[in-house]
This record gives structure tokens, sequence and C-alpha cells, in this order.
């Protein structure tokens, strides 16, 4: 009941005010059916009281209409029946008052109860009574009669017999007390009749006090039913006005906006955006899963109802759970009109309602976040491209301008030729091979320029063309479609070397040149110094290059290393390119396979700084010679073999059969390095087979030294200038 | 409503860094650390040993995962509050796990104070 009344507050009032009311009618009308009872009562023994008081004067009238016929020896049997009636009608007066009204087969409430009970009345009727009582004795005698009261002889004629004479005698006797004892009972009932009245007329008052009780009351009740009434309907106002508050908000909220029941069905009242977002309508009565089935892939809408099911259950925190959403951004696509679809992301945001302190239903907010989700992607994807930017531009800015202008210049050349060879039509697999060899060493030297430079940008480009390459090489078999991938990094990184050409070109306008960057503190900037000649500005980037490669590669690996040069700055120009690739992939090789750490070095009794040298010289008629030397490990002929071996390229009888001499000369082959892995700066066996290529093509001589433990030594020797033929070509 | 009745606490959590991690940062008064398990397995048998009230539970383990792991605490153990302490990359596994009868989940990485807050979530109704 209480909670009946707790659910239901609307009709509180009104039902207690209903209870009172029927509290208040029996209160009221019980009394007043039984006041209406005992005045029912009262008003009948009014009746019979006052039928009855002249009773007396029947009964004197009688008394002496017997007496007359005793003297006229009349018939006698009619007075004496009256005065036995008389009697009898008294007698069932008092009869009649004193008993139980019911057992007169009447309805009343209390059943218990004798007509008159009230003291006064009582009073009175035993006045009547013992009056009556008195009246009657001298009665009976005369009502007891029996017979005839005459005989009748011839001699004496019509005489009193002896019970005639008695009768006579009583009769005489009751006419005499009922002169007294007629006029005190007349008097009794008298008495009688006024306190019935007055009883009468005080029940009648308390009825009537009750009536207007009972009017009052109801008029009460009425005007409270009359506040209720007007309460209610002021409550129905306001639940009509917050209602089209409701709806007003969800017909204007941008929100996808409804309650879950415990089916998982959508409710009646949601937003209007709900048909927006989800392009469909009417969408209450769905379930979630035919909402997204439509628009989600079928795992993420498995892991969505997953987890609806169980924000149900009580066991899960809700402000625990609220990071693994699935459908916290969620990818929605839409198959629109004309076959094509629209991509939205949508995010859904999950409240539990809660009703008696049960989950009753789940609020669901589902906001279109696809703006925001694009932003966020763009910001990212021009983030990475400022990185990117930012990056390049560091890398630029510490590069000395002048190298880096030989360098793109270098590299265009070399670009040109790749994009020559992946154009050119050869179809047959050792031909494409060939092709293969060749864009390898091209790349390989652009490689190892940027790699000397800093750049690593340029540097991560070429790597990737390599790894193209390293993959073409392996295939089986090879066809002329399988370069196209190629032709798409290559292309990357014409664009990547052309935005690199234009911020140079910026720089130098911004007036970060080398001409007026002295002051900028950067050595490698300064030590390109204006003034001076066009061979000792060249000859000086050249060094810084080779500078910057041994700095950064022993830096990379760990080591400690210095670079001495010796006349570079005599390096022809036609020559220029080609002691540049040569000596920095030959550097390259030294510092990695070379140097060793400086512990080892320690150990082996060197200094822990290991020596590069670099050594140019004009000999004159034999033409020049470069000579790249380091003070480190020296090969090992026994890796050496392992490597040719494990290549294939020897048997493993063979490799021990030759000795150092023919061993070394497989380092120039291309494809051949001891280094299991490649990375940026070594191991796939290119940098020497490039320096072998660069001098087959000068028409020079290549040959290799080396002392175990104490030096490996490569000497070029470069034709005089008058016999080169095609400088440019390396 | 017993305020003062200690809790028992078991770190499952493969990362030895992780487990020392939460044992450290926890700072739940009532929360009373009992022992730490490398695995699923490792935490049903520390569980028969330790009857913990509390666990904190990493999803990818070796030799038993922890959506298999939650689901054995859950039955061996009604009453036992799980917090799933795990990496975000797949929300279907979590979900899983919150099914399973696990009662929260914690993303790595989180702060110290994350932790305690999850904790203290966790517990609010113990």
């Amino acid at each position: 009941m209480k909670s009946l009344l707790a659910r239901l507050p609307a009709i509180r009032g009104p039902l207690m005010v209903g209870l009172a009311l029927t509290i208040f009618a029996l209160a009221v009308l019980l009394p007043g059916f039984q006041l209406a009872g005992r005045l029912d009562d009262t008003t009948a023994a009014l009746r019979l009281v006052s039928e009855q008081r002249r009773q007396a004067d029947v009964i004197a009238a009688a008394l002496g209409g017997l007496r007359d016929r005793l003297e006229n020896f009349g018939y006698v049997d009619e007075p004496l029946n009256e005065v036995r009636n008389s009697i009898a009608e008294l007698d069932a007066l008092v009869r009649t008052l004193r008993t139980d009204p019911s057992s007169a087969g009447r309805f009343t409430v209390s059943a218990s109860r004798p007509i008159l009970s009230e003291k006064a009345l009582t009073t009175d009727l035993e006045a009547f009574e013992s009056t009556w009582e008195h009246f009657r004795q001298g009665l009976v005698p005369v009502a007891a009669f029996q017979g005839v009261p005459y005989a009748d002889s011839e001699s004496a004629g019509v005489k009193l017999n002896e019970g005639g004479r008695m009768l006579s005698n009583e009769s005489r006797k009751a006419i005499a007390n009922a002169r007294k004892d007629g006029v005190r009972m007349t008097a009794a009932l008298g008495q009688l009749a006024g306190a019935l009245e007055a009883e009468s007329a005080r029940l009648s008052a308390y009825l009537r006090f009750l009536m207007l009780v009972a009017l009052a009351g109801t008029l009460a009740c009425g005007a409270v039913l009359g506040y209720f009434a007007v309460s209610r309907r002021r409550q129905a106002v306001m639940l009509a006005d917050a209602k089209r508050q409701t709806e007003g908000i969800l017909q204007t909220v941008k929100e996808g906006l409804f309650l879950l029941d415990p089916q998982g069905r959508i409710g009646a009242a949601h937003s209007a955006s709900m048909r927006k977002l989800f392009k469909r309508d009417p969408v209450a009565g769905l379930t979630l899963e035919e909402l997204l089935r439509p628009i989600v892939p079928e795992k993420s809408l498995h892991t969505a109802l997953r987890f609806v099911e169980v924000l149900w259950s009580e066991r899960t925190k809700e402000n625990l759970v609220k990071s693994i959403n699935p459908l916290q951004e969620v990818e929605v696509v839409f198959e629109t009109g004309s076959g094509g679809q629209e991509t939205r992301w949508l995010e859904f945001d999950f409240h539990r309602v809660r009703e008696d302190g049960k989950v009753a239903h789940l609020l669901v907010s589902v906001n279109d976040v696809t703006a925001r989700v694009r932003l966020g992607r763009e910001l990212a994807e021009l983030r990475e491209r400022a990185q990117s930017q930012v990056d390049t531009l560091l890398g630029v800015l510490q590069v000395n301008p002048e190298q880096l202008r030989s360098f793109l210049a270098d590299t265009d050349t070399s670009m040109r030729m790749i994009n020559a060879m992946l154009k050119d039509p050869t179809h047959d697999d050792a031909g494409l091979r060939r092709k293969i060899e060749s864009i390898f060493r091209q790349m390989h030297a652009i490689k190892g320029e940027a790699s000397a430079l800093g750049l690593t940008t340029v540097q991560s480009r070429a790597h990737d063309f390599e790894e193209g390459l390293k993959s073409l090489r392996e295939q089986d078999v090879i066809g002329g479609g399988d370069f196209l991938p190629l032709a798409v990094r290559l292309d990357d990184l014409f664009s990547h070397l052309e935005s690199l050409g234009e911020l140079v070109e910026r720089l130098a306008q911004q007036g970060l040149d080398a001409t007026t960057a002295d002051e900028t503190g950067n050595g490698a900037v300064a030590r390109a110094a204006p003034r001076v000649t066009e061979q000792a500005r060249a000859a000086n980037t050249l060094i810084d290059t080779l500078d910057q490669l041994v700095e950064r590669v022993s830096q990379d690996r760990g080591k400690a290393a210095r670079l001495v040069t010796h006349g570079l700055d005599t390096v022809p120009e036609p020559y220029r390119r080609a002691v540049k690739d040569i000596a920095v992939q030959a550097l390259r090789n030294s510092l990695v396979h070379g140097i060793e750490p400086a512990d080892l070095r320690q150990i082996g009794g060197k200094p822990p700084t290991g020596t590069l040298t670099v050594h140019f010289k004009d000999e004159g008629q034999t033409g020049f010679r470069l000579v790249i030397e380091d003070d480190g490990g020296g090969l090992s002929l026994r890796r050496i073999r392992e490597a040719a071996v494990e290549r294939g390229i020897l048997t493993r009888e063979d490799a021990a059969r030759l000795d150092s001499k023919q061993l070394l000369p497989l380092l120039f082959r291309a494809g051949f390095s001891t280094q299991a892995e490649a990375d940026g700066d070594a191991g796939r066996g290119v940098g020497m087979s490039v320096v072998a290529e660069i001098v087959k093509d000068l028409n020079g001589r290549l040959g290799i030294s080396s002392g175990e433990g104490r030096y490996t030594r490569l000497s070029v020797v470069l034709p005089a200038l008058g016999t080169v033929q095609s400088a440019a070509v390396a | 409503m017993n305020a003062l009745r200690m809790l028992r606490l078991m770190i499952v959590d493969d990362s030895n860094i992780i487990r020392r991690r939460i044992e450290r940062s926890q700072q739940i008064d009532r929360l009373e650390f009992v022992g730490a398990a490398a695995n699923g397995v490792e935490a049903i048998s520390l569980f028969a040993s330790t009857d913990p009230d509390v666990v904190t539970m990493d999803l990818t383990m070796p030799e038993m995962d922890g959506v298999e792991c939650v689901e054995r605490l859950v039955a061996l153990k009604p009453e036992l509050r799980i917090l799933v302490v795990s990496a975000l990359a797949d929300k279907a596994t979590a979900v899983e796990a919150i099914a399973r009868g696990a009662n929260g989940f914690l993303c790595k990485p989180f702060t110290d104070r994350q932790l305690n807050d999850a904790l203290a979530e966790l517990l609010q109704d113990v």
C-alpha cells in the first residue's frame, strides 16, 4: 500500500480524502441509524401508550355495565369480555414496553436493548406498572368469573346465584377501586407518554444535530476534493508545460538522445536529431543492434552490444569502463541513394538511469564528431608534414650550402641516369639483373653522400629504394613491370630532392648562405669562407663532406676516429666527383669494418682513436694516385672465405685453397659483404663494387692490401687527364 | 559497513615493472598487498593460498590470459573485485573481460592518481 501510494503521488490526496470520508460517514451514519431506530421505537411506544390511556375509562364503563346487568339479570359476558380485553391489552403494553423490541420481529441495531432503557422512562414505566398491578389485582377476580351468575327457579324466580353474588361483590369493589386506581393509572400513563414525547424530542434533536454534522462533514470533504481538483488541474498544466519543454528540447537538441530499456529497445521519447544522425525513421522501438547493424562493421557491432550488456550488470563500475566504450568514436558508413557511400564518425555515451536504486534505463547520447575527427586527422597530417619539413630544414641547416649544392647537382645527374636505366627496354633476365646492379650502385652512392652530409630524409628514402631493389634482386624471375614500384619511389625521391633544392634557394635568399653565415658560429659554414679560389673552395667542400662522414659514422658506431687528408686541393675538376665517391665508400667501409672499438684498440696496443688517411697525389705522366688507408684491424681472410662460401661464390675447398691475392678482389664484386644485416652505412656489399665500377669507368686501376691487425689500404690510380675519355660518367 | 576491514590485494601482470609499480603506488589505506602473479596459472594458485579480495589483472599474458583468468577467479569467489589494467589496443578483449565479471578497466600507461582513483571507485561500496 505504501509503495503504491509512493508510486502514485497524484492520487494520494484524493485517496486519503475518500478514506476520511468513509470513516466520517460510518462515524456519523451508524449512530444516526441507531438513533433513527430508537426514535422509531420511542414513537411506537408513545403510540401504544396513547392508545391505552383510555383503557381505565373502558374498564370503568365495563364494570358499570356489569353492575347494571347483574341488577337486571342481563347477559354479563359482554362487559366481562371487555374487562378481560382491557387487562390483556394493558398486560401486553407492559410486556411490550419491557421486552426486547427485536422479539417483536423488528430490526434494530442493538439487539439486546429494551425499548425503554432511559432511566427517566424506566421510572415512569415502573410507576405505571405498580398502579396497573394494583388496579389489576381488583379486576382479576371479576375477570376470572366463569359461568352464569343467575339461578332460575320456579319458586323464587330469577335471582343471583352464589357465583353471581360473589361477582356482584367483586365488581362493586372493583368499581370502587377503579375510581381511584383508574385515575392513578391514567395519570401514570400520561406521565409515561410525556416522558416518551420528551425522549422522542431529544432523539430528534440529536438526529438533527447528527444530520448537521454530516452536512458539515460533506461540505468539508467537498471543499477538500475541490482543492484537490484544482491542484490536480494545476499539476496537469505544469505537467503539460514540462512535457512541452521536454518536447522542445528533444526537437531542438543536436545530440541524439534516447533511452534503452532492459530489452534493448529505444524508447518513444528520443531527440528528433536521431532521424538525421541515423538517416532512418522511425527510430523508436528499434533495438540498438537494428539501429547499428546497417552502418557499422560486424566486429565493432558485436563489441558494442557486449559493452551495452555489461552496463546493465551491477558488477560493472560505470565510471571504470568509460574508457573501453567501443562506440566512443565509431566510423559509420551510410549508403547514399546514388549507390555511393558516406562515412561519418559518431560518438556514443552511455549513462545509467536508476529507479528505486535499480538500473531501469540506459540514457544514450550520440554526437556527430565527423568534423572533429577530420580536423584531428588533418592536424596530425600537418604536424607530420611540418615535422618532416623541420627535420629536413634542420638537416639542411647543418650542411654547408656549397656541399649541399654540389650534392644536389651530383645527385641530380645520378637520378637522371637511374631514370634512364629504368626506362631502358631490356627484357631478358640477365639484362634486367645487370640493370638492377647498376641502379643499386648509383643509389648507394647517393645514400652514402646523403649519410655523409647528415641528410637523413634523403638517406632514408634512398635506403627504402635499395630495399625495393633488394627484394627485386631476390626474385627468381624478374619482369619489366616489376620496376614500376621503383619508379614511384624514385619519383618521391626526385620531388624530395627538388624541395630540398628550393629550400636551399630560399635559405640563400634569406641570407643564410655561406657568404653571410660566418657570424652564426656554425663551424661547417664558417669553413667555407669567401674570397678563396674555386679550386680551394671545392677542396674545402670535399674535406668537409669527408669530415662529417667520419664524425657521424664513427659516432653511430661508437668508435673514435680522425681523418687526415693530403693533397685534396690538387684534385682536378674532372676527377672531383670520382674522388669524393671513392673516398666516401672507402672511408665508410673502414669505419664500419676496419677501425676497432677503442677498448679493443687499447688491448692491441694502439691509440684509442683510429686514424683514417686520404692521400691524393699528382704523379705526372703516371696519372693521379689516391690512397685511402686506416689503422684498423685489417681484412680478415677467414671472414672473406666464409662470406664467399655463404654467398655461393666459392666452394668451401676453393675458398680454403685461395690466398690473399686471389681472395681480396672478391671484395669488389657486387653484392659481396661480410655483414649479415644491411643498414644505412654498410652491409649490402655494394660500397666496394661502386668503387670498382667508378675506377673501371675512368680506365683506372685499383688495388687493396691489408696487414691483419694493423691496416687496410685501398690504392687507386687514375690516368693522366689527357687520356680520360668521359670524366663525367661515374 | 565495516570500514576497518582490511582488503587483500593480488596483482596479476607479466611485467615486473608494472607489478612493482602498482604495489608501490597504490595508497588505499584498506588495501594490503598479498602477492603478485605473472600469468593466469600463477594467479589461480596464488589465489588459493592468499584468498585476495581485490585483483588487478593484465589481459595479455603467457600461459593463461586475463579474460580466462577473470572468469575462473569470479567462479571461485563471486564477490571478488577485479580491475583490469591493460593497454587500450584491443577494446573488444577489454569488454570481454568485463563481461566475464571484471568490475572496471584502467588503461596503461596510468598515473599514480589514476590508479588510486580507479581503486577507490572499485572499492566504493565494499
